[in-house]
């Protein structure tokens, strides 16, 4: 049986895509769901465990990840993708992704997003257009500290509070990827 | 007629025109950028000739390569597409020049209608109505290339900006597609608004000149297709309602217009014939209108080129545009006259873009891992991309169009609505949810168009409809072991082929 731990992973504004994010099992971390499949015929059919539910169905996958599934009748078609931890599923028409939790790795999450607040960096692949940010110089919140340029849009990079800039990381006409350290910021005593 | 056409660009455009030329009995000929290799448009044609070079700059708008390209291989006519080289005068008269027919207008033409003020001068002319506006200090002072960027300059267009009254438009005189536009809703945000389109303009177009409009409320924009050929005639094709917009650009079109009367129709038609009459215009354009409330309707612009669009008016009238194109460009007569062209039936088009609809519909990147297109009864995919093709930085993040014909408008949503719902798209983020969601919108179904529809609506870029709960765990279990295997901890390459593709058909081992 293999058994797999998955945080939904919540992109816009849809909210988790699974109702019970509760998990029944004491062991795992709110918002976290453990599910495992179990095979029930030679013909296809399956068990799947997802909290404290069991659900059975029948399904197949191609080699290309996509496939269907039939539950109660219901027949729907979906693609699985999964790269490194990241699962992808498209289920009529909507995308549902999941982060495969690894257990050793569960507490890393949480303070690498609280260091992200202190960096500017880039929202999308483009070129910098103007930086205005000056190392040792102090700005306010919503300051626009970086002008990027993507496929001939400009886009103002501003400051998420007031602070200091630590570090100038790129300089103008440079060509980055999406995510890219564009600028260090540090708060002001 | 010619014996073979080359396809100056790349993506959806030149596999469409591919498919006309070859299906014309003429060699298509291709060329290509380094990214673009192994492409869509290149595995189609007949030919297929490298640009040496990644960025469009040295690539598809190398007017040198191209002609050098074109005329090594005995190619007769050169087709543009839409964007890089295709409102480009310059390449029109550099093909002419090398004794290639340019299938398009006259440079004389794309280089009048291609600057606005020019452009919208001749309309007054031609008694056609436009928005209030203001373009400058003096025509001559344009004419000379004198720079308008001084300070005390800019204190001249802020008074005009207060007279035709704020709202006002900052557009670019060379612009197109939205580049180069700021809404200016005061005085005060009016010497930083103008100095940034300046800019902008200056670096999408390299022509930093700009023009004041007068900006209308809630406008719908409405175009008309029209068509001239060499021996005098002109007609429309009927209008194309494109009022579904973001940051100004395109991304729902539709034939016929919700809000046209067919005396409405008829005057604008009218309108946009005179309009590029009035300038012996030869070939395809469009002649965009803004449409207020009120039904009143003013002239916005003509595009020298095929538009993206365009599919939507071939599916209301059956015709072949780019058939048509090439046609006129080789001498013949238009073979149809106003009064044989229905328009039957309503199509709508979607522009799949790559694209994250719930952050400001940023552009996103990456390689398409998975990537099927729906099919079924008048149900129209325009694309240029397949399984492993990359979006990337240097070119447009459209991915394509799915275009639908049904016989009304709402058999025509309900058709759409149900083809984006079968339209798998994984490995870049894309708009196909937000556009099903778009579908599905009252104030959309009713036809209550105008182009600040999606700043008035929230429209959800993900699926508002919880999936059923049975359903995904059994696909997220199924898809969760799917990859384990294959073996845990593989790192995906995400290259050319599907990260599927090499691990064979799935089998579940307990």
């Amino acid at each position: 049986m293999k058994r797999f731990d998955l945080r939904p992973i919540v992109s816009g504004t849809r909210a988790p895509a699974v109702g019970k994010t509760e998990s029944a099992d004491r062991r795992t971390e709110p918002g976290v769901l453990r599910v495992s499949l179990e095979r029930a015929s030679e013909a296809g059919g399956y068990i799947a465990h997802i909290g404290d539910r069991s659900i059975e169905f029948e399904g197949e996958a191609d080699g290309d990840g996509a496939g269907f599934v039939r539950v109660g009748g219901r027949v729907v078609p979906f693609l699985a993708d999964r790269c490194d931890n990241v699962l992808t599923l498209w289920l009529n028409g909507a995308l549902h992704s999941f982060e495969i939790v690894e257990r050793s790795a569960r507490r890393a999450g949480a303070s690498a997003l609280a260091a992200a607040s202190d960096k500017l960096v880039a929202p999308m692949p483009g070129t910098v257009l103007k930086i205005n940010a000056v190392a040792g110089e102090a700005f306010e919140a919503h300051a626009p500290l970086v002008i990027m340029e993507s496929m001939k849009m400009e886009m103002t990079i501003s400051a998420p509070q007031a602070g200091r800039v630590k570090r100038v990381v790129v300089a103008p006409g440079a060509l980055v990827e999406m995510d890219a350290l564009l600028v260090e910021l540090e708060a002001v005593d | 007629m010619f014996k073979s056409v080359l396809i100056a660009n790349r993506g959806e455009i030149a596999v469409r025109v591919t498919q006309t030329v070859q299906e014309m009995g003429m060699r298509a000929v291709a060329v290509f950028s380094d990214p673009d290799r192994q492409a869509v448009h290149v595995r189609t044609a007949d030919e297929a000739y490298p640009l040496h070079g990644v960025t469009a700059a040295e690539t598809y708008l190398d007017i040198q390569k191209i002609i050098g390209i074109a005329k090594s291989h005995a190619v007769d006519a050169i087709h543009p597409g839409y964007g890089f080289l295709s409102e480009n005068a310059d390449f029109a008269q550099a093909c002419a020049d090398a004794g290639i027919v340019f299938i398009g207008p006259t440079p004389e033409a794309i280089r009048a209608m291609g600057d606005k003020i020019v452009a919208k001068r001749g309309m007054i002319a031609a008694g056609v109505p436009v928005v209030p506006g203001w373009s400058g200090p003096s025509a001559e002072k344009h004419d000379s290339g004198e720079s308008d960027s001084g300070e005390a300059d800019s204190k001249v267009w802020a008074a005009e900006a207060e007279r035709i009254g704020y709202p006002v438009l900052v557009k670019a005189a060379a612009g197109g597609g939205g580049k180069g536009m700021r809404v200016v809703a005061s005085a005060e945000e009016f010497a930083g608004a103008f100095a940034a389109a300046q800019r902008e303009a200056g670096s999408a177009f390299g022509d930093a000149r700009v023009f004041l409009e007068k900006y209308v409320t809630r406008p719908r924009h409405v175009e008309f297709q029209v068509f001239g050929d060499t021996h005098g005639n002109v007609v429309h094709l009927f209008e194309r309602e494109c009022s579904i917009q973001r940051r100004h650009q395109k991304i729902v079109e539709e034939s016929p217009s919700p809000a046209l009367t067919p005396a409405l129709r008829e005057k604008m038609g009218a309108a946009a014939v005179e309009a590029v009459r009035s300038i012996g215009y030869v070939n395809a354009g469009t002649v965009e209108f803004m449409v207020d409330a009120s039904g009143a309707f003013y002239f916005l612009e003509v595009n020298t080129r095929l538009q993206v669009e365009h599919p939507v008016t071939e599916m209301v009238t059956g015709l072949d545009l780019v058939r048509v194109q090439i046609m006129v460009a080789a001498g013949e007569a238009l073979p149809f006259t106003q009064d044989s062209i229905r328009q039957v039936g309503h199509a709508v088009e979607c522009r799949i873009y790559a694209e994250d609809a719930a952050k400001g519909f940023l552009p996103s990147t990456g390689v398409l891992k998975h990537y099927r297109e729906p099919s079924g009864v008048g149900v129209r995919v325009d694309s240029g991309v397949t399984a492993g093709s990359e979006i990337t930085v240097h070119y447009d993040p459209m991915i394509s169009k799915l275009i639908v014909w049904a016989g009304d408008r709402e058999a025509a949503l309900a058709r759409m609505s149900r083809a984006l719902r079968r339209y798998p798209i994984l490995g870049v983020t894309t708009n196909v949810e937000f556009l099903a969601n778009l579908m599905g919108h009252e104030a959309f179904r009713r036809g209550s168009l105008h182009t600040h529809f999606l700043e008035e609506h929230s429209i959800s870029a993900t699926s508002d409809a919880p999936p059923d709960e049975a359903v995904l765990a059994a696909v997220m279990t199924l898809g969760a072991v799917r990859r384990s295997s294959a073996g845990q901890g593989v790192r995906v390459d995400a290259e050319r082929a599907g990260p599927w593709q090499t691990a064979g058909a799935w089998r579940m081992t307990s």
